[in-house]
């Protein structure tokens, strides 16, 4: 049994391409969030497994159902989804009940109470919420609300189109935490349009990052961040030094940061190569070994810090940029020297 | 009243102060009323109100309003949903067609059925006509929501598990009730005004009734009763109206993008619904342009006096444009009051406002005269007194129309230009106004459409010697003189062409934006 399965789908609005042959498999019980830049079709993707949108070729099948292929086009309230858009779209002339049971059968409905408080829970919300009006809500709440209305008729498939972008950061991560725990509970599969990198990362169990209207690699948070296909998803996924450099026969990297381990099979003797490093992985300190370096900049962010390192002199300078622990005393310029923790990823030119 | 609420009234005393004015002003014809109640005391109300003839009346109106209120609701709702959702061919231009039948007034409409069918009259003429001159007062408010309206909400239906139909039932219905309940509001409040029209289908409402007693026995008792059962209907419709609307909140909960959204494809249903749209211009419009070009070209035999024409159109046209302005401004204070500062005032004032529409000009149009020759007698036949009863009766239509949108400006944008350090005056110019525009044209164009149209009042009330297009066609028409009313009516038409296309075009120019 399969959860999500998109394959070979293609989408243009009148001559404007937005899909070229995406292919994605999400599965069963799993989170998917598809990771991308505002336009990058994403969100058509979603649209296109709710049935809102017909692509113009390729399949979708759910659950081994085939809902939108050729010939076949399911109608998006036969598809048995639940669906999350941005503002949670709470219907304004109806009670928080009455939006939550929205969507289950007129029978069970009349006999909600119960059935309303317990939804509630499951997105941690108290159940004197239930008389209240979707505007007497703040953003949070309603997004819940939201989610509560969707799992109500527990559908095999949750749909999120960016649910948390318009809410503040603290609401937001509240909220993401409330979210990620009841999809878990429902045991559904869901697939989530972000472009929020440190939300797919931290909510998902395998990201999809897409570009162009592809989706460019598919694989678990930790992988991607670590082993990026290119440089492009590199960026995407997080922050990332990117430098040149040449690689040797022994499986090592030379570059401005000196002589590095690379991660994976050996590459072979390569003279020109992009190097990826996480700025984490740098090691900063004043009597260790390392290549020399200024530093020019410091931002503290409290638990740690971005310093912008020179190496080098003058016009020549290579800058970098390095996260530390918080409580590392280094400041803009002082002599310092740096090292590289770990092994690096290196893409042919 | 809240501290803070009290406050914020009083820091807008201007606002408050042409809010009464206007309140004040719609009271008259009521107040006109009172005092004749008061004078004529318990015995002689119950003597004057407790006829048979009184009864008949009461039922003629009811019938009518609930028939034609309906009709105009399910043809106004239909209509504007096959031209903004459906894949209609030519959906823009059926939408400006079914706004087109406001520039014809309601008593040429019928001069129009009636003489090409001279056996409709009584109940069956009256619904006819009244429901094909008064359901663009549905479509135009229901077709603006449904263009304005958060799709994603019916997405969201339909991933619950809903057909499209249950959807609209369900999410779409709902949501468009304030703009049903709103345009049948003004569909009931046109027809207790309706003196012309019923009167040449020989259909006895109220009104009718009232008009025929001035006629006999000047400012009597006996009209003023009447007005005053006529007083009381209008407060049922308007606490009807306020039951149905109740709190309904239709401002957005948050602001994404609205995107875009494919119509619903007709399928097999296209050509009965090109059908049915095609027959119902053909009634609303085709009949009576028709029967005008028939007495236009019957009536070249008969001279038209061509200067008398052009000075009753320039009457026509300026009068409207002054009522357009000052209404619009008059009214704007009671709509930001209500959507603004809700409360017992706000209320009140906004109710108050209401009550002019519901009143026949004549009754306001002798309220002004009673009043002017008792305490102002400079002001008795001048053109002041007569913008006065333009604007008491056609405040209402601005109201709705500017009521509507302050609906849909959140009020932090005002907040956030306070905030920038603007005085509520700036605010007013350089953030509320702009954002209202859209709605505050749409209030102008309608109170210029219905002054430019205006027959009983106008009667009474214009300077000697002046004569509008409207009085100029009923002179001649109800002297049986159908060709040489015609050019009037025509001309009425014409003036009344630029307003309403203005509307339909503002209502379209909602997608663009």
């Amino acid at each position: 049994m399969t959860g999500v399965v998109v394959e070979g789908v293609t989408k243009a609005f009148g001559v404007t391409p937005v899909l070229h042959g995406v292919a994605l498999e999400a599965p069963p019980g799993t989170l998917t969030a598809v990771l991308g830049r505002s336009g990058c079709g994403k969100t058509t993707l979603l649209r296109i497994v709710a049935g809102f949108e017909r692509p113009d070729a390729g399949t979708v099948t759910l659950h081994g159902r085939t809902v939108a292929s050729p010939g076949r086009d399911l109608p998006p309230e036969q598809r048995g989804i639940g669906y999350l858009t941005q503002e949670g779209s709470l219907f304004p002339h109806l009670t928080v009940a009455a939006n939550v049971l929205f969507g289950l059968p007129r029978r069970e409905r009349r006999r909600g109470g119960g059935r309303v408080a317990a939804l509630l829970e499951t997105v941690d919300l108290a159940p004197e919420l239930a008389d209240r009006h979707p505007h007497e809500l703040s953003g949070g709440q309603q997004q819940r609300v939201a989610l509560a209305r969707a799992l109500a008729p527990e559908p095999a498939v949750v749909l999120l189109d960016e649910p948390f972008s318009s809410l503040d950061a603290g609401l937001r991560a509240d909220t993401q935490r409330a979210v990620a725990k009841a999809l878990a509970a429902a045991g559904a599969t869901a697939l989530l349009v972000t472009h929020d990198r440190a939300e797919a990362l931290a909510l998902a169990d395998q990201v999809a990052v897409m570009r162009d209207g592809v989706i460019a690699q598919v694989d678990a948070p930790s992988a991607i961040y670590r082993d990026p296909v290119d440089p492009g998803v590199g960026v995407l996924v997080g922050d990332a030094v990117l430098l040149d450099g040449r690689c040797d026969d022994d499986g090592t990297v030379s570059c401005a940061l000196g002589v590095l381990a690379v991660r994976g099979a050996r590459h072979g003797a390569a003279p020109a190569v992009r190097v990826l490093v996480r700025p984490e992985q740098l090691v900063v300190g004043r009597d260790c070994p390392g290549v020399p370096a200024r530093v020019r900049t410091r931002e503290f962010r409290g638990p740690d810090a971005t310093v912008e390192l020179a190496l080098g002199e003058g016009d020549g300078a290579v800058v970098v940029a390095a996260r530390l622990p918080g409580d590392s005393e280094v400041l803009p310029g002082d002599d310092v020297s740096v090292s590289v923790r770990g092994a690096v990823t290196v893409y042919r030119v | 009243m809240t501290l803070a609420r009290r406050r914020a009234l009083a820091a807008a005393p201007l606002r408050v102060a042409v809010a009464v004015t206007a309140a004040l002003l719609a009271l008259l014809p009521v107040g006109y009323i009172a005092v004749s109640t008061v004078l004529l005391g318990p015995r002689g109300v119950v003597d004057l109100v407790w006829r048979p003839r009184v009864g008949e009346l009461l039922v003629n109106t009811t019938v009518l309003l609930v028939a034609t209120a309906s009709a105009c609701v399910v043809l106004g709702t239909a209509t504007a949903w096959v031209t903004e959702r459906t894949d209609l061919p030519g959906a823009p231009v059926w939408g400006a067609l079914f706004a087109a039948p406001l520039a014809v007034p309601a008593f040429v409409n019928s001069y129009a059925w009636v003489s090409v069918l001279p056996g409709v009259d009584g109940f069956v003429g009256a619904l006819v006509v009244t429901t094909m001159s008064y359901f663009p007062l549905v479509h135009l408010p229901v077709a603006a929501v449904l263009r304005g309206m958060d799709r994603d909400h019916e997405d969201v239906a339909r991933a619950l598990g809903l057909s499209p139909r249950a959807a609209a039932v369900r999410v779409v219905l709902p949501a468009l009730r304030p703009a049903i309940a709103g345009g049948a509001l003004l569909v009931g409040l046109h027809l207790l005004a309706e003196y012309g029209a019923l009167a040449l289908l020989r259909y006895p409402t109220v009104t009718v009734a009232i008009y025929d007693l001035f006629e006999s026995t000047f400012a009597g008792p006996a009209a003023a009763m009447l007005a005053g059962v006529l007083v009381v209907l209008c407060l049922v419709l308007l606490t009807a109206d306020m039951a149905l609307v109740g709190r309904a909140r239709q401002a957005r909960v948050g602001a994404g993008a609205a995107r875009r959204r494919a119509r619903t494809p007709l399928g097999g249903a296209r050509l009965p619904a090109l059908l049915a749209v095609g027959l119902l211009v053909v009634a609303a419009l085709g009949v009576p342009l028709a029967s005008l070009a028939r007495w236009l070209l019957e009536g070249r035999s008969t001279t038209v006096d061509a200067a008398a024409l052009a000075v009753a159109t320039v009457t026509s046209i300026g009068l409207g444009l002054l009522a357009a302005a000052v209404t619009t401004a008059l009214t704007f204070p009671v709509a930001w009051l209500a959507v603004r500062r809700p409360g017992l005032l706000s209320r009140v004032l906004e109710r108050t406002a209401h009550l002019g529409n519901a009143l026949p000009g004549i009754v306001v149009a002798l309220a002004l005269v009673i009043v002017a020759i008792r305490l102002v007698p400079g002001l008795y036949q001048t053109t002041p007194l007569l913008i006065t009863a333009y604007a008491i009766l056609f405040m209402p239509l601005a109201l709705v129309n500017l009521r509507a949108a302050l609906v849909r400006v959140p009020p932090e944008l005002e907040e956030v230009a306070h905030g920038l350090g603007s005085p509520p005056v700036a605010v007013l110019a350089r953030v509320t106004a702009p954002l209202l525009a859209r709605g505050a044209g749409a209030a102008a164009a309608l109170v210029f459409l219905a002054v430019s149209t205006e027959l009983t009042a106008t009667l009474l009330l214009a300077p000697t010697g002046t004569s509008t297009l409207a009085t100029a066609f009923w002179g001649q028409a109800t002297a049986l003189s159908y060709g040489a009313a015609a050019p009037y009516a025509a001309m009425m038409i014409l003036i009344s062409v630029p307003a309403a296309f203005l509307l339909t075009r503002q209502v379209h120019a909602g997608v663009r934006a």
